[in-house]
């Protein structure tokens, strides 16, 4: 151990069973690997409840290393991780010490293009500026879905290009330096040709809409013309 | 065939096939057939006021006012709503307003479903938001976050990127009005970037970001509201 603890917070409403604790905790089990203690917290339970989100704003400012790993809502942050990073600066105005902790960000979109995520990665760096958080960087991915959940290291060959770019980010996180573009590039990689993700996209709503009998209603217009139920 | 098309043509008028060969591949439509109600001249607008809590922020509760009045003095026809005092869950991410329930999203609270319901209709949206790390506050975000159901789950490309349609298709404007208390600059830049990225995801929908800092008069504000292009127009 290296005495440097790094936290994650994963704030995706999935919680655990989300693309964005799947990338986080791969990044988690490499900063192990570079001697780091590890800490996991999901970002809306701690919400709803005043303890926990107590404990979660105490380990946030124990923590050297803060990773926050989110979905990509409407081109931007979730609404409670926005109101999570709102209450952290509020406790930490103008706070810069002589060992500043650091930041990184793990967004995911569920659109093929890496691009959409660029005003979330903004925020992220705003945020730590107003924070007081060095910004090492985020790594930021399209094509969340294919990655549907499941532990980097079942997910095969799809995912060979964010697993090499989080063990590049994992070893200058360790170092306390910033994420090179280059890795940030890796881990932005298309992980299959767009129009084939673009066809098992669609074709997946319509099967699960087919599971739900409303393959018929997928278009529907239920507020149109002053309708609705 | 030809004669079918002329036939049809000169039976419905040439907007008719228009719109279902935009509808056919897949481009973005110019008007919305389903709607009935929208009378030339009644411009129908949403605005979703993140604002703090009334008294918490006066810089953001001034230019909600301006904004209403603006509005109210181009005859438009307001829904407007005021998200703080809203009870607005959180999105959870089921997607169920895409695959099994299409277009109605199965949390049931106060707010979103009127939410839902006036941007169907809407041809003018309008966002007014303290800028929050260059972002949107969660008071607006936590709606947006919802706003999904009017979209359709499917990919088309647009512009080069890859998007979602519109659920309800209509040439929408957006004008996202972002306040600061202080100038900042950087932060001023991504939250315009942002807008513009919302309006390229919304497909068909073109914005207009004003920034409003400092000590803003409510007569400043509504000076340049009111010489915004956007005001000036009619409804379709």
């Amino acid at each position: 151990m290296n005495g440097k603890k790094a936290l994650l917070l994963v704030g995706s409403p999935r919680g655990l069973a989300s693309t964005s604790n799947s990338l986080g905790d791969h990044l988690l089990s490499m900063l192990e690997e570079h001697g780091m203690a590890l800490k996991k917290l999901a970002v809306y339970p701690a919400l709803a409840d005043e303890k926990k989100l107590t404990e979660l704003l105490t380990a946030v400012d124990a923590c050297s290393l803060l990773v926050l790993a989110f979905p990509l809502y409407v081109d931007h942050i979730p609404a409670p991780v926005m109101e999570l990073l709102r209450r952290i600066a509020e406790r930490r105005p103008g706070r810069q010490g002589e060992d500043p902790q650091s930041l990184v960000a793990i967004v995911n979109c569920g659109f093929p293009e890496t691009a959409h995520c660029r005003p979330a990665a903004e925020i992220m760096r705003i945020f730590a500026v107003q924070a007081g958080f060095r910004f090492l960087g985020c790594l930021a991915m399209g094509m969340g879905g294919a990655v549907g959940n499941r532990p980097l290291a079942k997910a095969g060959l799809i995912v060979r290009h964010q697993v090499k770019a989080l063990k590049g980010a994992a070893a200058c996180l360790a170092e306390g330096r910033e994420i090179p573009a280059e890795v940030v590039a890796l881990m932005g990689k298309a992980m299959m040709p767009r129009w084939l993700y673009n066809w098992v996209a669609d074709w997946g709503w319509k099967r699960t809409a087919k599971k739900h009998g409303s393959s018929r209603k997928l278009r529907d217009r239920p507020y149109a013309g002053g309708e609705g139920t | 065939m030809a004669n079918t098309i002329i036939r049809a043509n000169r039976a419905f008028g040439s907007k008719f096939l228009i719109f279902f060969w935009r509808l056919e591949k897949k481009l973005p439509l110019e008007n919305n057939p389903g709607s009935k109600n929208t009378k030339r001249g009644t411009m129908k607008a949403v605005f979703l006021k993140g604002s703090p809590a009334a008294g918490q922020d006066p810089l953001s509760n001034r230019a909600a006012a301006a904004v209403m009045a603006t509005m109210k003095a181009r005859d438009w026809q307001v829904k407007a709503f005021a998200l703080a005092g809203m009870d607005i869950k959180p999105c959870r991410g089921c997607f169920s307003c895409w695959a099994k329930t299409p277009g109605i999203c199965v949390i049931k609270d106060d707010g979103q479903e009127p939410i839902l319901r006036a941007w169907a209709e809407a041809d003018r949206i309008t966002f007014l938001t303290p800028i929050t790390f260059g972002g949107y506050a969660p008071e607006l975000k936590k709606t947006l976050d919802r706003i999904i159901p009017v979209l359709l789950p499917f990919f088309i490309e647009f512009r080069g990127e890859t998007h979602h349609p519109q659920r309800y298709p209509r040439r929408r404007r957006l004008l996202a009005i972002g306040t600061q208390k202080q100038k900042d600059a950087d932060s001023e830049s991504v939250f315009r970037h942002l807008v513009q990225r919302n309006a390229l995801n919304m497909v068909d929908v073109e914005a207009t970001t004003l920034v409003f800092s400092g000590d803003a008069s409510l007569a400043d504000m509504e000076k340049e509201l009111r010489e915004e292009p956007l005001f000036q127009e009619v409804a379709p």
